[in-house]
């Protein structure tokens, strides 16, 4: 964080925004006056048995309204006390969003009737969401003599995120006649769910002798998000072929809702120290420094569930669906699942590292180089099932490694550079991911075997700056990484696919070259930059044999999850200096990402190509106006079935706009 | 660069080649829950991990909490053994469970509140064999601890390689919540003969649900008001083998369907998402939906015939072969075209249907003159309907 300047700093800004989604739609609200913060059983306790008079029920009408107008406001203040030993620098910050998304949500599933086996039963979906943030960040730095320093940093956020969404899901491909039928289930989900963050830094600087600096820096963090009442409804209507090939529709049914209180706390305690001692060796200029790092993390998780059926009318039928208010359930948990579910959970990772490290100056070469040791240890504790589960509901993990790595960096000339490195780093995985709990929403379960994933890194860079204003940069990269993580198709249990992470048992390579530049030419600019990437492992992957009726392996070659082929960013700018006018169109391009390798089949997502512009004019010595429109191709987020065009699931965020002052002192 | 320049350099390098070779170590550790070895049975109150045999010399057992039986055990029930299950307790079977009742002295599972869902049946996802035979099982369903329903008797492995031998014969399955049995997996192979399921789910929930690649014969069976379908045949909509494929002959289906409502129609049988299987000489009366065969089907391995269709409810007459389905009727079909006409003469047959009702009122074994008789398909059986005049059929 930087310290607050000599001169006093003042700086505000106000805009006001709007989503072209609700240009083109109504948003769907709901109302949360009657959310209860607990879930029942958290309320009564354990053994209370709940009835449908214990769940509230203006949660799950939708009441569609004129979306107000998105606003963010921010200020930040800046002074220097006590003969300017003490800099304060305080920065407050909210928004007020609404933005949503239109799309569908299909399913896959295999016809045998037709090649190519597949068909995808269309179910459209929409996102009304409205996010509040707000923040306040602090920093302070006190001068306490020439050769001592302290700074205190604290960051506190609130965010409060509602979602509505609505779908009609025919994912059940039931009593499917052919295009137009089947059993369709028409989904309401509305939540709401809160979270604050804080986190305090204490740290120091010092000259403990002419040669020899001390630094050190303690952490605090907390985190606590909660979500009450997260309700799903469940209704479903026939539409069926008459014998006259019309289509006629049976009247709502109602099915279910799931509800769910869902909070977690998470804490993170680090301790870090660091010593750095100048000296020379063989007349040129060294620095070693050391250091160590003592990092506490836990998370508690606390998830309850409540299952509703729609109740049977007294002559044994299904009730018809004619609104909640007059809709009757039977609790069919009573007591909730907060006693047995294993998504309740402790988990806990603890970090003690070690570095040494020399900075060597060759004339033209400088050579870092170090070592850093971790030891971590990591694992959960989940409640059990049942007395007689033998799940397992403790896993405990440590491991060490040693990860060296060197940088190198030759003046070619006073404006060229070239620069090596190699590292070694260690991805491990998220608490989640360890945690066998079988999330029936994603069809995902953990996996407590889940290791670390290890990486040996090559980069090779030049870089050029003609002026002080442009620079090019070219480099090549080399990545490979051994049991990367990636969510994978697992088995087959009960009907149901369920998906796992999981490491790869082949190291992935990765490799490719980016290209960086800045140009400017007199009143405009071009920015940009490239990077591709070829990312290649090898797997084995099920699939099914229509001649001989069973399923086999395949060795695939594809490349990593989540691994863009091709990034660009390019930006056009104008500015004039005398009239205060600034202009800046940005384009941006990923490329096909594979989002998940399931069974037979994997789903990528879709190139996606986006346009932004922002524009910023001075009025006066003080006050700036300015206007940025988000996502003006109107690019929507797709997944396709592996390079087809049968969309799994698409979103349209749609353009935003957004319109502003900026005042500065 | 001078030479000890070069020298330092190559020294670093090398140090850090030996740096890189000797990296991870990991130490990984798992707990379960601590599990007390399987204990024989030693008192007349039953939980936590058994194995052995429950005597008909004791006669009546309580069970108070979830019995396990571990892989390699068996748990062996003589006949007459009353079991009176509290606590919503389940049996969850790794190993083998063989019930061994006979007509004279049954074995009876049950719940002393008398109310669907009380506990939670037999929850036999990764058993080595179930054997269940002349057993009354009642009341089951109720949801477990994390909110998920259970059928009443069900495996489901993980795995298509898993065998798992399933038998079930002669015995009751009344008024459970969910699903009564449901065999998922290509290791399964079912038999399932001669049972009499009754009043299963409450707005939703199939009799007989055979899935993933399950195989067998479903035959001689009574199946009496179900919320849903009675005898379900899928394998997956995605994940086509190994195929469900198994033989459904000469069952009686009355009045199953109607509580889970038009949104959804409940079938009397129904093969769907590339099932394979041989119908026939089953009696289909009084249900919402009669014989479907869903275009997703693999319908070219799909026969069927000599079904006989009835309703005393007009309005489901239109749906013996639904509109949509590619079944059709089949020259030795028996389909009734109004109330009078080929009625089946069982014994005793309500006049209307009553989804709510919890007792089968009727009488299913077929008069003399009945025209179900003798028109079975021979393979099977000469007639049709579950009640037969050979000793193949159902001995309730």
């Amino acid at each position: 964080m930087k310290d607050a300047p000599d001169t006093t700093l003042f700086r505000a800004t106000a805009s006001i925004g709007y989503s072209q989604v609700f240009l083109d739609r109504k948003f769907e609200s709901f109302s949360q006056a009657d959310i209860q913060a607990q879930s029942p059983s958290g309320r009564n306790g354990d053994q209370y048995v709940a009835t449908e008079a214990d769940f509230s029920r203006s949660n799950l009408k939708v009441v569609p309204k004129q979306a107000p107008p998105t606003y963010l406001a921010g200020l930040t203040f800046g002074h220097r006390y006590l003969h300017n030993r003490l800099g304060l620098l305080v920065a407050l910050n909210t928004q007020n969003q609404y933005y949503g998304s239109d799309g569908q949500f299909n399913t896959v599933a295999t016809d045998p009737q037709n090649k190519p086996y597949l068909v995808v039963t269309e179910a459209p979906r929409h996102f009304s969401i409205h996010q509040v943030n707000s923040g306040l960040v602090t920093h302070l730095d006190f001068t306490v003599n020439e050769r001592n320093k302290l700074s205190f940093d604290n960051l506190l956020l609130r965010s409060t995120y509602t979602q509505t969404q609505t779908a009609i899901d025919t994912s059940l491909t039931d009593q499917r006649r052919g295009p137009g039928t089947g059993t369709i289930n028409t989904i309401t989900r509305t939540f709401a769910t809160q979270q604050i963050l804080e986190n305090a830094k204490l740290s120091g600087r010092h000259e403990l002798a002419s040669r020899l600096l001390f630094d050190w820096a303690g952490v605090v963090s907390v985190a606590t998000s909660s979500t009450p009442d997260d309700a799903n409804l469940d209704t479903d209507f026939l539409l069926s072929p008459t014998a006259d090939h019309r289509i006629v529709r049976t009247p709502d049914y109602v099915n279910s809702i799931t509800r769910y209180w869902q909070h977690n706390r998470d804490r993170d305690y680090s301790g870090l120290a660091n010593l750095a001692y100048q000296t020379t060796l063989l007349d040129h200029a060294l620095e070693l420094k050391a250091g160590g790092l003592y990092r506490s993390k836990d998370r508690y998780n606390m998830l309850d569930e409540y299952d509703l059926k729609g109740a049977q009318n007294a002559d044994g039928t299904k009730q018809v669906f004619t609104g909640i208010d007059n809709s009757h359930f039977v609790v069919y948990t009573p007591l909730g699942t907060a006693a047995a579910d294993a998504a309740n959970y402790t988990a806990f990772e603890k970090i003690a590292a070690g570095y040494v490290q020399a900075k060597w100056e060759l004339g033209p070469l400088q050579v870092l180089t170090g070592v850093r040791i971790e030891n971590t240890q990591q694992g959960f504790h989940t409640r059990q099932i049942s007395t007689v589960s033998t799940l397992p509901t403790d896993v405990a993990v440590s491991y060490q490694d040693l990860l060296p790595s060197v940088n190198l960096k030759y003046g070619l000339s006073e404006r060229q550079n070239l620069r090596f490195s190699y590292f070694s780093s260690i991805n491990r995985p998220n608490y989640y991911e360890l945690v066998p709990f079988n999330d029936p929403r994603t069809g995902t379960v953990g996996n407590p075997l889940l290791r670390r994933a290890t990486a040996d890194n090559l980069d090779l860079r030049y870089e050029i700056y003609p002026t002080a204003e442009d620079f090019f940069t070219v480099g090549v990269f080399y990545k490979r990484i051994v049991d990367a993580i990636e969510l994978k198709y697992a088995g087959f249990g009960g009907g149901q696919l369920f998906r796992k992470p999981q490491n790869n048992a082949s190291p992935v390579t990765n490799a490719g070259f980016e290209a960086t530049f800045t140009k400017y030419v007199q009143h405009f600019g071009l920015s940009g930059n490239y990077t591709y990437t070829h990312s290649v492992l090898t797997d084995s992957k099920v699939f099914n044999d229509p001649t001989t009726g069973t399923s086999y392996l395949v060795a695939q070659t594809r490349p990593l999850q989540s691994q863009a082929d091709h990034i660009v960013n390019l930006s056009l700018l104008f500015r004039d200096k005398a009239t205060g006018f600034y202009t800046q169109l940005s384009y941006q391009y990923t490329g096909r990402i594979l989002q998940l390798v399931d069974y037979n089949f994997d789903y990528y997502q879709q190139p996606l190509s986006s346009l932004a512009l922002s524009v910023d004019k001075d009025i006066t010595r003080h006050f700036t106006a300015f206007a940025k429109l988000n996502n003006l191709l109107n690019t929507k987020t797709t997944y396709t079935v592996n390079q087809s065009d049968l969309i799994l699931q698409q979103d349209a965020y749609k353009a935003t706009y957004l319109l502003g002052v900026r005042y500065a002192l | 660069m001078s030479n000890s320049f070069t020298r330092a350099l190559g020294g670093l390098a090398l140090g850090l080649l030996a740096l890189t070779s000797c990296k991870k170590t990991e130490s990984l550790s798992i707990t379960a829950a601590p599990q007390p070895s399987s204990h024989p049975i030693t008192s007349t109150t039953l939980s936590g991990n058994l194995k052995g045999t429950l005597l008909s010399s004791v006669g009546t057992y309580t069970m108070s909490g979830d019995v396990h039986v571990a892989l390699k055990d068996t748990l062996y029930v003589q006949k007459g053994v009353t079991i009176n299950v509290t606590n919503n307790s389940a049996f969850f079977v790794d190993g083998n469970l063989i019930v061994e009742g006979t007509a004279a002295s049954p074995v009876t599972f049950t719940s002393p509140l008398n109310k669907k869902g009380s506990w939670g049946g037999f929850q036999c996802d990764s058993a080595q064999s179930v054997s269940i035979k002349w057993a009354h099982i009642n009341y089951a369903g109720g949801p477990n601890a994390t909110g998920s329903p259970r059928g009443t008797i069900r495996i489901a492995p993980k795995s298509p390689k898993q065998h798992i031998k399933v038998t079930i014969q002669d015995s009751w399955l009344l008024s459970g919540t969910d699903d009564g049995i449901s065999l998922f997996g290509g290791g399964v192979v079912v038999d399932i003969q001669r049972n009499t399921i009754g009043d299963e789910g409450t707005t939703d929930g199939d009799a007989i649900n055979l899935k993933s690649g399950a195989t067998g014969v479903v035959a001689y069976n009574v199946l009496w008001n179900g919320a849903g379908t009675a005898i379900k045949l899928e394998t997956s909509p995605t994940v086509l083998y190994p195929q469900t494929n198994v033989t459904v002959n000469n069952n009686t289906i009355v009045a199953s369907g109607y509580r889970r409502g038009a949104g959804e129609p409940g079938r009397a049988i129904s093969a769907d998402k590339f099932a394979q299987g041989a119908i026939f000489n089953n009696l289909i009366v009084n249900d919402y939906y009669g014989l479907d065969i869903n275009p997703v089907a693999d319908v070219k391995n799909v026969i069927y015939g000599y079904n006989y269709f009835y309703t005393a409810v007009d309005s489901t007459r239109k749906n013996f072969y639904p509109a949509g389905s590619i079944g059709k009727p089949q020259p030795t079909d028996i389909i009734s075209t109004s109330k009078t006409d080929k009625d089946p003469m069982f014994v005793k047959l309500s006049a209307t249907t009553d989804p709510s009702q919890g007792v089968d009122p009727n009488d299913y074994h077929l008069q003399a003159g009945s025209p179900a008789k003798g028109k079975g398909n021979p393979t099977y059986n000469n007639d049709i309907g579950a009640y037969t005049s050979d000793d193949k059929g159902n001995k309730h």
